[in-house]
């Protein structure tokens, strides 16, 4: 069931298309990921459902009424899990949701219930005394998602909410997000980890430059690079032009290159190695290791758009 | 949700190192330092330190005597006067040596003497002395100017007499002083010789005619007794409203200035919330912005008010510092603390607005140090030109200083309503400036 519904959705910054009419859609109960490069529009979006700013055009639907003349029905059900830290570094973990939930309308018993609550699922019980300024990044996070908590909204976005922290926080956020959708919450992720978005995410969307260019569950976006396969490919030095003969290939349909490594996404069942190998050697570069393997989701935007995720 | 809002704003404020340092440590350092030093200066200058001139004499009493004497040998006199009648007449005059009535007597006037000493100099070195400011003033009395003024007590006649007064144009206030001295010794004399006047005509019409001088003697001495004593209260009715003491001045000056930072401080704390992104939080939540900026209001007013309680307890405890009649004081500092609040509420729309601190900063480095200046935080505003001066009283600083400073002496809410007035009204216009720009702008 729809519960929340995006329509011809459009922002347009003086002369900057941000977000180029986009329709899409959130199911009641589902996780489901936004994937996108930087600058995708993927911040823009979250922005407009959350009223923070008017869409240039498009709608926004809650249950099929229109939000945008009475934002009030979404603002009392949704949560917002900025990009950003959103505390007050000064304050400690306790006293910033102590305020955030009162500015939700949070008061007294509930409220102190709540904030119990919260610092339970975020795991930071022990620490709450002490103030943003002095956790860690990944702390930081855990509490920036917990302000979002406190009103238990049925629908929860995140935008990014995993950028910059350590491996152990990530996963405790990634369980977070799990437990919470069993709880029956509606979550919208927003990300550019593949990973995470394929871990998580019933269905996804990739954002790119404004425009949504692929939609489905992880296994439909998966079809569309069925038909390639992939090559990993480490290399002792990169040249550009090494990087261009590549990619004019027939049969390539995107290279990326990063931490030294190529990804070259290419029709399955071409010969494409003979290639590879002789313009290596025209450009003189060694070869250091070099796999075949089949594609993810990662692959789906390379494909799509030539380029990678993070370039 | 106002007062959440608000008490947040404060915890922040509060935790704020760095910013208390500058509220409330700064001012209670400044106080101390500027009331031990300048504000001792600043007692003197009214009524200890001397304003320094020097009195050129071209008079000379045995000239003058002798000269009364040729005066009064004269064919006319000697038939108008008879021998002991003019014997009289040289004994009261010489009594009446105005030269030294003026040195010895006015300038040597308990009263005066704390405030003006004098040398007495040729003409030459003076007129150095002033050009090279170390005179207040110069007082040039004048070639005959007892037998002068003798002639024009004693007899019918009037020979003009000029006290000539140099001022030092960078002592306005002090020169003015010793010129109103001066003045006033010269009014009276042209009182006596009035009263002289009103007296012959009186006789004459009595056709008393001569006989009356005998009684001259005695009411020019009257007369001439009083000047001393007048200007006397004239002195002290200058400085008698300053009551203040110096560590009294600045403790008021300094508390008025330094709550203006409160403002520029609040416009940071505003920004921070666009920095920190807890501005996009309550949005989120449907805080209207005219929420968010009202708890600022209600925060930096009474941010402000405990602030000048601290600094009001911690001088009167430390410095002995008496502010006034304590309910007084409490609704003043309540009055004042509302027109900083609006202030902050300005900064920070426009901070939000232009998305940086640099009007804010600007405000920091260049209005307050000038309205600190012309509101009298440093130097008492009342020596400044009028213009200043009453520019000064109309800033929130030169209002309060002016406000805190009448409690000091005494006067009553009523007197003070101008300043109550002054101050609420600039709070209120700010506040229409504000809500109206918020109006048209996008914050
Ligand atoms: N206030 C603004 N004014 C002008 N352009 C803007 C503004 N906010 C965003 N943009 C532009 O809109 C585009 C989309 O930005 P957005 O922040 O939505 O991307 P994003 O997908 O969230 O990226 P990231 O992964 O870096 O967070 C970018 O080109 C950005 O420069
Ligand atoms: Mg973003």
């Amino acid at each position: 069931m729809k519960i929340l519904e995006a329509i011809e959705l459009k922002k347009i910054y003086k002369k900057n298309v941000a977000v180029k009419g986009i329709s899409f859609h959130l199911n009641q109960g589902e996780i489901l990921g936004f994937l996108g490069p930087n600058g995708a529009g993927k911040t823009t979006t979250i922005s407009m459902i959350a009223s923070l700013i008017p869409p240039t055009k498009g709608d926004i639907l809650l249950n099929g009424k229109t939000i945008l003349t009475n934002p009030k029905p979404l603002r009392k059900i949704l949560g917002v899990v900025p990009q950003e830290i959103a505390l007050y570094p000064e304050l400690t973990a306790l006293e910033n949701l102590r305020f955030f939930g009162k500015i939700y309308g949070l008061k007294g018993n509930k409220l102190e219930k709540r904030v119990e609550k919260v610092l339970e699922i975020v795991g930071l019980e022990e620490r709450a005394k002490e103030k943003i300024e002095h956790y860690s990044g990944g702390m930081k996070r855990r509490i920036n998602i917990g302000a979002a908590l406190l009103h238990q909204p049925e629908i929860l976005i995140m935008d990014e909410p995993t950028v910059g922290i350590d491996p152990q926080s990530r996963n405790h956020i990634l369980d977070t997000v799990k437990k919470l959708a069993e709880n029956g919450m509606t979550i919208l992720y927003t990300s550019h980890y593949m990973e995470e978005v394929e871990y998580l995410c019933d269905r996804i969307y990739i954002m790119d430059a404004g425009a949504i260019i692929a939609e489905g569950t992880k296994n439909e976006l998966k079809a569309i690079v069925s038909k390639n396969d992939r090559i990993v490919m480490k290399i002792d030095r990169y040249d550009k032009e090494f990087d261009s003969a590549l990619k004019s290939i027939p049969e390539v349909e995107g290279v990326t290159f990063n931490n030294e490594m190529f990804t070259i996404i290419y029709k399955k069942g071409s010969n494409l190695l003979g290639n590879i190998f002789r313009l290596a050697e025209e450009y003189q570069i060694n070869i250091l290791s070099i796999d075949v393997k089949t594609p993810s989701l990662e692959d789906v935007f390379l494909q799509l758009t030539g380029r990678g995720l993070r370039d | 949700m106002v007062w959440t809002i608000v008490i947040k704003d404060l915890k922040r404020m509060i935790r704020d190192r760095k910013a208390l340092l500058i509220s409330l440590l700064m001012p209670f350092i400044l106080i101390s330092i500027l009331g031990f030093s300048v504000g001792k200066f600043l007692d003197q200058d009214i009524h200890l330190e001397a304003a320094h001139i020097a009195i050129v004499n071209h008079d000379s009493i045995d000239n003058d005597l002798a000269d009364i004497k040729n005066f009064l040998d004269n064919p006319l006199m000697t038939n108008a006067f008879n021998e002991q009648e003019k014997q009289e007449m040289l004994h009261s005059m010489k009594e009446l040596d105005f030269t030294n009535i003026f040195l010895h007597e006015v300038l040597e006037d308990e009263k005066i003497k704390e405030f003006i000493s004098y040398q007495v100099e040729d003409e030459e070195t003076a007129k150095k002395r002033l050009n090279n400011g170390e005179l207040t003033a110069l007082i040039v009395l004048p070639e005959r100017f007892s037998y002068n003024t003798w002639i024009n007590l004693y007899f019918p006649f009037r020979n003009p007499v000029k006290v000539e007064i140099w001022k030092n144009p960078d002592q306005e206030l002090k020169a003015g002083i010793v010129e109103s001295i001066v003045t006033g010794y010269t009014e009276r004399i042209s009182a006596g010789i009035i009263a002289k006047n009103a007296f012959l005509e009186a006789a004459i019409e009595a056709n008393a005619g001569t006989k009356s001088y005998d009684q001259l003697a005695f009411l020019i001495k009257h007369v001439m007794e009083q000047p001393v004593n007048e200007l006397h209260t004239e002195f002290v009715s200058i400085h008698g409203k300053n009551k203040i003491s110096g560590f009294q001045y600045y403790a008021a000056a300094m508390a008025a200035m330094f709550i203006l930072f409160n403002a520029t401080q609040a416009a940071t704390y505003s920004l921070d919330e666009k920095r920190f992104f807890t501005w996009e939080r309550m949005k989120t939540a449907g805080i209207p912005i005219a929420t968010i900026l009202s708890g600022r209001f209600i925060a930096t007013s009474l941010f402000t008010f405990i602030q000048l309680s601290f600094l009001i307890i911690s001088s009167t405890i430390i410095f002995h510092v008496e502010w006034g009649d304590w309910p007084h004081v409490l609704l003043i500092t309540a009055i004042i603390s509302f027109p900083i609040g609006s202030l902050a509420v300005l900064l920070s729309i426009i901070s939000l607005i232009s998305n940086n601190e640099r009007v804010s900063l600007l405000f920091q480095s260049l209005f307050i140090p000038l309205m600190s200046v012309i509101g009298g935080s440093f130097v008492p505003n009342a020596s400044m030109p009028d213009f200043i001066k009453n520019l000064g009283d109309l800033t929130v600083n030169g209002a309060a200083l002016q406000g805190y400073m009448k409690v000091m002496q005494g006067y009553s809410i009523s007197d003070l309503s101008s300043i109550y007035v002054t101050l609420l009204l600039f709070g209120m216009t700010l506040m229409i400036i504000s809500f109206g720009i918020l109006k048209r702008r996008e914050v």
